[in-house]
């Protein structure tokens, strides 16, 4: 019988079913990347389990994330921060664990002070200003985020639940932050096995999509940190209730790193130049200043790395005189 | 199960003991008593729609092209099953879970396919031309149609020479072990070996003084009829029949009819598609998986008959490359992968050939379940592993795992899990029709059985036409699996018992039909604007995730006076679109 004389054409409900989609263990996903948002490529399932995943464990109201140390500590030494939704409104400061209500620790939150919410989280952006999303109605997110240092604020709302948010970058390390913002991560009830984000340069107005088609159906954003090796990492729980991370590519380490060598030599003699061996894939600029006496400053401009490329070799080879 | 019936106002329809399986050759509203639309990873054995066996993940094979798969047991030694990816094979040991490469064995890494044929050995030729009796040895010859064919019997792997004087078997592809000889097509050619040694091809006996058998075309596949008297050769077009059982290869010449163009206007496209099933030969023919008696009636008649015309919703999304279609028959299934929606074999067609099971009361004719999903298989491979008769497959999967999309799974596990995870699962009934008149659908409700762990559940309701509507929000439904570790039973105490729980049953309901579940479907084209909810007939559609079974459903619905007149209709002025899921897209 050819198909192309069927009798009907039927309303179709595509299923999409995979069998491998419940799978325990670590397999390969396709993210997208967005602006500076590397592409999520690996996702691991577990059991869940307390004793080793304390953070997936966390309250959803409580939210930690990095963010300045004070005063006179300079960057790039980085605090672990916290916003959490105690009895009488979000709160917010410098602490590494919370244990709810504690609605007399830190400081109320000028963005949400008198807002209790059922899910949280909070980031910093590149200045050092905080925004923090939160589950406003049952199917709302609504963010709020500081745009200067005299306390105003911007807010922007969605449907969504699970608000996540992850400043992309390392914060006040010195390097260039060309780029890098906040996103707001998501969840859409309506298609669970997708994730999304919206970013702090659209003022999260635009919806975008992270991955589309994840292998499990994502219950809840749990948490979101940089790994040693520069990778997003996201924690979250599926819907029967098993551990999920989802791991992106490594970010670049981007900008120019100072790297000062101090030379010293015999009275009378001068190098004409030096080279830098070895930085990842390329040799790279090195310029060299006179600092005072005996003592130059080499700075060391080096392209952007990934994590696999991060130690960068500095040698110095002599052209010219006598040296030792 | 087919009651209707009417109360005060209210109309009831109940459908149930699916025992004629899935039909989507016609409309929903025109399918007879027991049948239903479509299922998806179902099975419906005793007429109860439930979740479908499951599947054990055997182990991941690098590479990037499967060719082929074969179980086979070498003799004093357990079975091992073999894969072919790349043009290299590899083989491994129950529980099939360490698969290590065959040294000594290489084939091409852009042949298609690879087949693998499980032969036995009983003679051996001796330096002198004299024939020697042996033990006999199981063994397989291997085929790309590009590389001298393969040896393995176990221990040894070598390639055989064809060439003379060792006069071994010929390159060829599709192969058939049958009465004590090994068939080798090749091309439009079919040669066949010495009797018992399916490696030695040096008897040159064939018709009318050639040196093999010729084919119209191009040979694609090869089977043994099931009363293994004959041997059926198929081109992509015609069907060859040869009397194979005959041993005595001098009386082939003088066997009335000992090779005859049986059909010829059906062949076989698909090599690994032809399987033998309870006195049946099946294959994918150019017009759809067929049978051998379909074919046959097919000559006589005007008709051209294939046998998966119920699967008309799958088969019209066909590749329309079918080389790769792959069939297995286990048990009283038969099982057809097709390339649905994909060039791979997304779907796999289910045949149940007796819904009712042995010594039932019900019917006994064959039905199809519907189409199992999930899984991507290329070749289909059952035998006798650890004393059980099982099935295995080896798939290119739509996931990569461990960097590999090439899997080898087992299937019919009874755990209805795959992977241990939850099957998600869909059924879609044939239409209610309470009194053939138009109604108001008011709510359903689902009688549910096997519900076996945790299961979410949701429905839809659709008339004849317009929009799918949720009706059922998803549910979610426990029932304990196990006693051991299980929140009912924490502790396993000397003393105590440790039960096995049962499959449990629940009545559900839908909530009540309101204009508001049409959410912006509200101006469907289809559906009357003044009569949301309200058509002669209503389809149901359930789709689940986890082990669970549908015994009956049950629509409740209110009469709608509907004027017995005529009327003039009027031209519509726009064009109006609707999704394949049946939702009217709105105007930008």
């Amino acid at each position: 019988m050819t198909p192309l004389f069927r009798a009907y054409s039927p309303r179709v409900k595509p299923l999409n079913y995979d069998a491998l989609e419940a799978d325990i263990g670590c397999q390969t996903i396709d993210g997208l990347q967005v602006y500076e948002f590397q592409p999520l490529e690996t996702l691991c399932v577990a059991e869940h389990d307390d004793s080793v995943s304390s953070i997936l464990s966390k309250e959803a109201k409580i939210s930690y994330f990095a963010g300045p140390q004070p005063a006179p500590n300079p960057p790039p030494f980085l605090a672990l921060w916290a916003a959490w939704s105690s009895t009488v409104g979000i709160r917010a400061g410098r602490y590494s664990s919370i244990t709810l209500p504690s609605p007399g620790l830190g400081e109320a939150s000028h963005l949400w002070e008198m807002t209790t919410t059922s899910h949280l989280s909070g980031a910093f952006n590149r200045d050092g200003y905080m925004a923090i999303a939160i589950q406003s109605a049952e199917n709302t997110i609504t963010i709020r985020y500081f745009v200067d240092a005299e306390g105003n604020f911007l807010s922007s709302e969605w449907l969504g639940t699970s608000p996540l948010l992850w400043f992309i970058g390392t914060l006040f390390n010195g390097e260039d932050n060309e780029g890098r913002e906040i996103v707001a991560m998501y969840l859409r009830e309506d298609r669970p096995r997708n994730l999304y984000g919206r970013f702090e340069r659209d003022g999260y107005a635009d919806e975008k999509i992270l991955i589309e088609d994840l292998p499990v159906s994502i219950q809840t954003l749990v948490h979101a940190e940089t790994t040693r090796e520069g990778q997003l990492l996201i924690y979250a729980r599926d819907i029967d209730g098993r551990d999920v991370r989802i791991y992106s590519n490594a970010y670049p380490v981007k900008g120019s790193d100072a790297g000062t060598l101090a030379l010293d030599w015999f009275a009378g003699n001068h190098f004409e130049t030096a080279v830098l061996q070895e930085v990842g894939p390329d040799k790279s600029t090195l310029g060299c200043e006179w600092v005072s006496g005996y003592v130059y400053t080499a700075t060391v401009t080096v392209p952007a790395l990934t994590a696999s490329q991060n130690k960068a070799t500095f040698g110095l080879e002599w052209f010219e005189g006598d040296h030792s | 199960m087919g009651d209707t019936a009417a109360t005060a106002k209210l109309l009831s329809a109940r459908i149930g003991f699916w025992m004629a399986g899935m039909n989507s050759s016609a409309h929903p509203a025109d399918l007879s008593k027991g049948q239903y639309s479509y299922g998806e990873n179902v099975v419906n054995r005793g007429g109860i729609i439930q979740t479908r066996p499951g599947l054990r993940y055997c182990a991941e094979i690098e590479g990037v092209l499967l060719q082929g798969c074969a179980v086979f047991t070498p003799k004093n030694s357990r079975p091992t099953m073999l894969v072919a990816v790349d043009g290299k094979i590899y083989q491994a040991k129950p529980p099939f879970t360490e698969f290590t490469r065959i040294e000594g064995l290489t084939f091409s890494a852009s042949a298609p396919q690879i087949v693998i044929k499980e032969c036995i050995q009983s003679v051996k030729q001796l330096a002198s031309t004299r024939l020697e009796l042996i033990e006999p040895i199981r063994l397989v010859i291997i085929q790309d149609g590009i590389t001298k064919p393969g040896y393995f019997d176990g221990t040894t792997a070598k390639h055989l020479e064809p060439n003379a004087p060792l006069s071994q078997t010929p390159i060829g592809l599709w192969m058939e072990w049958t009465s004590s000889r090994l068939w080798v097509m090749a091309g439009t050619r079919i040669v066949v070996s010495d009797l018992a040694n399916p490696t030695l091809f040096t008897e040159e006996d064939y018709l009318a003084e050639r040196s093999s058998f010729e084919l119209p075309e191009t040979g694609t596949g090869l089977i043994e009829t099931t009363d293994r008297t004959g041997l059926l050769a198929f081109t992509a077009d015609s069907t060859t029949a040869f009397q194979s059982a005959i041993r005595d290869r001098k009386t082939w010449q003088l066997t009335p009819n000992f090779q005859r163009l049986l059909l010829k206007r059906t062949g076989c496209v698909s090599g690994f598609s032809p399987i033998n099933h309870y006195g049946i030969t099946y294959w994918q023919s150019k017009a759809g998986f067929t049978s051998l008696d379909a074919a046959m009636q097919s000559e006589q008649t005007s008709e051209v008959n294939s046998i998966d015309a119920p699967m008309l919703r799958c088969k019209a999304r066909l590749s329309p490359n079918l080389r790769g279609v792959a069939s297995a028959a286990f048990e009283n299934f038969l099982l057809v992968s097709e390339p649905v929606g994909s060039k791979y074999n997304a779907q796999t067609w289910v045949m149940d050939q007796s819904p009712a099971m042995e010594g039932g009361d019900g019917p006994q004719s064959r039905a199809w379940a519907g189409v199992w999903s999930g899984v991507r298989p290329v070749q289909w491979a059952t035998g006798t592993v650890s004393g059980r008769d099982r099935c295995f497959f080896a798939a290119y999967d739509h996931r990569a795992r461990n960097g590999t999309r090439i899997h080898v799974w087992e299937a019919f596990k009874p755990e209805r899990t795959d992977k241990g995870g939850r099957i998600s699962c869909q059924f879609e009934t044939h239409a209610m029709v309470p009194s053939g008149q138009k109604f108001r659908v008011k709510y359903i409700e689902f009688e549910l059985c096997e519900i076996f762990g945790k299961v979410e559940v949701k429905a839809f309701v659709g008339g004849i036409r317009g929009p799918w509507i949720p009706i059922l929000n998803e549910t979610t439904l426990l029932g304990e699996i196990g006693s051991i570790g299980s929140k009912t039973e924490p502790l396993i105490k000397k003393d105590g018992l440790i039960r096995s729980y049962k499959p449990q049953m629940r009545t559900i309901r839908s909530v009540e039909f309101s204009k508001n579940l049409l959410g912006d479907q509200a101006c469907h084209p289809e559906v009357d604007p003044d009569g949301p909810g309200e058509d002669k007939g209503f389809i149901v559609l359930v789709q689940w995730r986890g082990q669970m079974g549908i015994k009956s459903i049950c629509l409740y619905g209110e009469p709608v006076a509907d004027k017995m007149s005529g009327r003039c209709e009027k031209d519509e002025t726009e064009h109006t679109a609707v999704t394949e899921e049946g939702e009217a897209i709105e105007e930008p």
